[in-house]
């Protein structure tokens, strides 16, 4: 019986080393190949290689956003990560260990450490030397250093609590992270002597984005930032969309650069490259598979940044606004200048008081995405709307009595009034547009009321934004419901309509040609243009066109003093244009500094037979109208034009 | 010569280990030193009147439980009172009292046959809760875990009813399993193989089996992390367990010959020169070593087992049976555990894994059985534990 009971114990222990030998096969004969994969993956390391973002270029050429080669200090994640107290149960914490006991293995090896409590004690006093080099190249003050820190350490360890196997370790913790960026090869240099005294830094490779012209076309040229949690939401492809490598390099990783506004928000995919990876062995270095990195494409701009750059000095240095001056054959945008400006290159430093100016509001970008009512300026595209409906005739008169109707004087009243001058009398179309009779458009106004109103406006691209493809641009604001009052407000560009100099600028334009076409800013890559030909005859064209040329070249026209004065060096082409004064309430500000004054405009083209250019001119808040204020701005812009040779 | 063989073994297991983490450099020659130490233990074990042994049994269990009520009384090395440090040396308590257990129980047990009786399996069952609690509250659940089987098998060679057996351990199966309430950590996505939760009063209680609700936090991880090896959790040890996995499973067959390879991959793995050197073994030299590393262990059983059927004196039949029951119990939780058939708790493959005390009381334990081998006195009458069926 005892004898049975030890073969039973003996048979007992076959079965279960014979279940441990079934274990093992499974485990090493079955799956094997699939572990040591792994392991050799485990081995590896993806290194990424920075892309250098393309370049935006004006149309001759001259560079207007640059990636420049610097450097950037670097710290592993293993450091980093003690930034926070760790959480024990937290797999990065023995991976940090281990890391950290290799290096100290490691002086204790090449003599550098007596022993491994010495090496504790080197490690120690690196460490300390390390955050010291950090916190002196973010300025001396631990407080940036904090900043940045905190605000990798939370990025990263957002990422890993993200992951659905929480034991593995996130890319990110393997990686060293950016600490200071933007160091110059002389500070580069420095830190790189002294490298071998410091844990876990480097020094690498970088680029700072660096924009030669300062302030110039900066809300169109536009910003660029680290990347949002928000926006890598919706750019990055998922793992079931793409492999790892393709991941790498394409999705936006925490930190990265990202066009924020303007050029650089718009044409983001063809500026940012594609990132580079190297698969390499985490001990001896060698690389496995290098996929190199793409470097971004640059955008070329129909901008030309020297007629900018003319306009600018051009418009008063106190003053907001903008100007605007598209090609009329093409659309092309020349110049959009948009007042007060900021400098990109300062734009991070500054930002806090860029933002928090209420008054002058520095970092909106006016030409496109601000509405103004358009005052006088609709008057044309209010003329032709009439004319294509059949509402008038080019020979249609009303007569201008100073107001509209008789039993009420004080409403519905011409500009004249407040001038002390009478009424202009009858007036037909072209008339009606040289003087800019508020009358005249009073009765169009109330004839086609709003929703014919609104359609005839929706014609000059009024009802949806310009079109350029920058993504700040606005749709003008144009009430099809509005009451009659309203229609004849509108009819005079105030009431409920609004729109921004870009359009403005593009419907004279349309004038102009006869044909709309949408506005164009990037030379490749941008969206479709916009082409239909406007539905009105060779007649009402003329008519209308013939009115806005008496505005500025006939004795009487609003714009004839602009242009003709005394003092007033002629320009040597026609010009065709209206001005307009648009009623606004003051801009009540915080500290008591109220905006008060009109928004004054002039848009027009040149030359009149052949027209070359168009523009837009609006100044905000100021007294005394177009005449002396947005009138001087945009002939001073038609001579630019001439000189940089876009008027001949 | 098989135990030889295996240290031998263990050492190049320890020397891989050690060549992948600078951190426990040495460990090769301290356990060199340890195995001549367990080689003198061996010699003079297998020379001492094990009778005589047996007559001190009790003193020396007693001697030994005073022991492990003093390493309680300690102050805790590495958070737990395991190790009593004498000089340059760390002594591991449970480790002698695995040894000093076994032989306590065979000489209880030698010439009686009340333990074919229910009520007489009460007393060895309580002599084996008392060293088992005193280890679990050190805390070292594995060691402790390991008298069980122990005394199952002892049991079982000395002719306890196999029913009444069986019975005990359904009943006990039943009371572990048994639900109670407890509070859950919070943080824990889940309870650990929970019956059901309740929320109340805005704290989560679990209901789960009396022997999970009495367990450590870190040990419920443990036994959680063993239960969704496929789907890792944040702890330490499905960490492990995991990388013990994948080092074992990249083995194949032969192993992963590359040194430079192997250097880097065992790096990966916690722990691997103590209780995870199977997977170094597994590692290095694939599942053709492994089996050889079994095939190593059953030769230890057969000669075992030859021993105890050899021998006619009851103390050392029961003590052969001990010493092969303790061997087997821990190579099983050692193994099973690195490859995840069982739960992560500290144990050492006997005579491979680094540690001294390990060695040196395996090695002991081996010059008993060795020991018990060498003297066989003359029977007369019939042989011990040939029970008839009616007793």
């Amino acid at each position: 019986m005892y004898n049975r009971r030890v073969q039973t114990f003996l048979a007992l222990i076959a079965l279960v080393f014979l279940g441990i030998v079934v274990r093992l096969w499974g485990l090493q004969m079955v799956r094997g190949q699939d572990y040591r994969l792994q392991i050799e993956r485990n081995l590896q390391k993806l290194d990424i290689l920075p892309a250098s973002r393309g370049q935006i270029l004006d149309r001759q050429g001259a560079v207007l956003a640059i990636d420049e080669p610097c450097f950037e200090f670097c710290l592993d994640y293993h450091v980093l990560y003690g930034w926070v107290p760790g959480d024990p149960n937290d797999s990065f914490a023995t991976e940090a260990a281990q890391w950290r006991r290799r290096q100290e293995a490691e002086w204790v090896k090449t003599g550098l450490a007596a022993d491994l409590a010495d090496a504790k004690e080197v490690y120690l006093r690196r460490l300390a030397a390390t955050w010291n080099t950090a916190r002196e190249l973010l300025g001396g003050s631990g407080d940036e250093l904090s900043l940045t820190v905190g605000r990798i350490v939370s990025r990263v360890e957002a990422i890993r609590s993200s992951m659905n196997e929480p034991a593995k370790i996130a890319r990110e913790q393997t990686w060293s992270h950016p600490i200071a960026t933007g160091l110059d090869q002389a500070t580069a240099t420095a830190v790189k002597a002294k490298l071998d005294a410091l844990v876990g830094a480097s020094v690498r490779p970088s680029f700072k984005r660096r924009y030669p012209y300062g302030g110039l076309a900066c809300h169109l040229i536009g910003v660029t930032g680290e990347v949002s949690a928000q926006e890598q939401d919706r750019f990055n492809l998922t793992d079931s969309q793409a492999d790892t490598v393709a991941r790498l390099a394409g999705n936006y990783l925490g930190g990265d650069i990202i066009g924020k506004s303007g050029v650089e928000r718009m044409c983001e995919s063809t500026l940012r490259g594609r990132r580079g990876c190297q698969r390499r062995h985490k001990t001896s270095g060698q690389v496995l598979e290098d996929t190199p990195a793409v470097q971004g494409n640059d955008v070329p701009l129909t901008l030309d940044i020297h007629l900018q750059e003319d306009l600018t000095r051009l418009f008063p240095p106190d003053a907001s606004g903008c100007i605007v001056v598209l090609s009329v054959p093409r659309g092309e945008v020349l110049a959009m200048v948009s007042m007060p400006t900021f400098d990109l290159n300062r734009y991070r430093a500054d930002f806090k008081k860029l933002s928090s100016d209420d008054v002058m509001f520095p970092l909106r970008h006016r030409a496109v995405s601000q509405l103004y009512p358009p005052g006088s300026t609709i008057k044309p595209l209010v003329a032709l709307a009439a004319l294509g409906d059949g509402v008038v005739t080019p020979e249609t008169t009303y007569n201008c009595t100073g107001y509209l109707l008789e039993n009420e004087p004080n409403r519905w009243r011409c500009w004249t009034v407040k001038h002390g001058i009478p009424g202009h009398g009858p007036m037909n179309v072209r008339d009606g547009l040289k003087n800019s009779c508020n009358v005249y458009f009073y009765h169009l106004g109330g004839e086609m009321g709003a929703a014919r109103l609104a359609a005839g406006l929706a014609i000059f691209g009024y009802a949806s934004p310009p079109g350029t493809g920058l993504l700040e641009e606005r749709s003008g604001t144009v009430d099809a419901n509005a009451s009659l009052d309203e229609s004849r407000l509108m009819a005079i560009g105030q009431g409920p309509v609004a729109i921004t100099p870009l359009h403005v600028a593009d419907a004279l334009a349309a004038v102009a040609r006869g044909t709309f076409l949408s506005p164009v800013l990037v030379l490749e890559g941008g969206p479709p243009q916009v082409r239909r030909p406007l539905p009105f005859s060779p007649v009402q064209l003329e008519a209308v066109r013939e009115g806005i040329r008496r505005v500025v070249n006939e004795p009487g026209g609003t714009a004839y003093k602009i242009f003709h004065g005394e003092d007033i060096e002629p320009l040597p082409v026609e010009v065709a244009g209206k001005t307009g004064t648009a009623t606004v309430a003051s801009l009540k500000t915080d500290d008591g500094q109220d905006r008060v004054g009109d928004m004054a405009w002039f848009a027009g083209y040149a030359p009149y037979e052949d027209p070359q250019v168009a523009v837009a001119v609006v100044v905000e808040y100021v007294e005394g109208g177009a005449a002396i204020n947005a009138g001087p701005i945009a002939r001073e812009t038609l001579r630019v034009c001439m000189r940089r040779g876009y008027l001949r | 010569m098989a135990a030889a063989v295996l240290v031998v073994w263990g050492l190049l297991a320890i020397g891989v280990a050690e060549q992948a983490d600078p951190t426990i450099r040495g460990s090769v020659s301290k356990q060199a030193h340890f195995a001549l130490v367990a080689v003198a233990v061996f010699v003079i074990a297998t020379l001492l009147p094990y009778q005589a042994l047996g007559r001190y049994a009790y003193l020396i269990f007693a001697v030994t439980l005073a022991l492990l009520v003093t390493v309680l009384c300690l102050p805790p090395i590495r958070y737990s009172h395991r190790w009593i440090v004498l000089g340059e040396l760390q002594v591991q308590i449970s480790e002698i009292a695995k040894l000093s257990y076994i032989i306590m129980l065979a000489w209880y047990l030698r010439y009686r046959k009340n333990y074919r009786h229910l009520t007489g399996l009460a007393v060895p069952f309580v002599l084996t809760f008392v060293p088992l609690g005193l280890i679990l509250v050190e805390p070292d659940l594995g060691t402790s875990l390991l008298f069980l089987p122990t005394l199952y098998f002892m049991l079982f060679m000395a002719g306890a009813k196999l029913r009444h057996l069986l019975g005990i351990m359904a009943v006990a199966t039943a009371v572990v399993l048994f639900p109670v309430p407890h509070a859950v950590e919070p943080g824990l996505a889940r309870p650990v193989m929970a019956y059901g939760e309740l929320t109340l009063a805005g704290r989560r209680y679990a209901f789960s089996a009396v022997s999970l609700a009495l367990m450590e936090p870190h040990q419920r991880a443990r036994v959680d992390g063993w239960l969704h090896q496929e789907q890792l959790k944040a702890s330490d040890e499905g960490y492990q367990l995991a990388r013990s996995k994948m080092v074992i499973g990249a083995g194949r067959l032969g192993g992963y010959g590359d040194w430079n390879e192997g250097e880097m991959y065992f790096q990966m793995l916690p722990e691997d020169h103590t209780d995870f050197i199977f997977s170094v073994i597994a590692g290095r030299w694939g599942f053709l070593g492994c089996v050889g590393v079994l095939l190593l262990y059953c030769v230890i059983f057969l000669l075992g087992a030859e021993i105890a059927v050899i021998t006619y004196d009851p103390f050392g039949r029961l003590l052969a049976v001990g010493v092969l029951a303790l061997l087997f119990s821990q190579i099983v939780i050692n193994i099973g555990m690195t490859m995840g058939l069982m739960p992560v708790t500290g144990m050492t493959l006997p005579l491979m894994s680094y540690g001294g005390s390990s060695l040196v009381i395996n090695a002991a334990a081996l010059g008993l059985l060795i020991n018990v081998g060498q003297r066989r006195p003359v029977l007369l009458g019939p042989r011990p534990f040939e029970h008839r069926q009616e007793d």
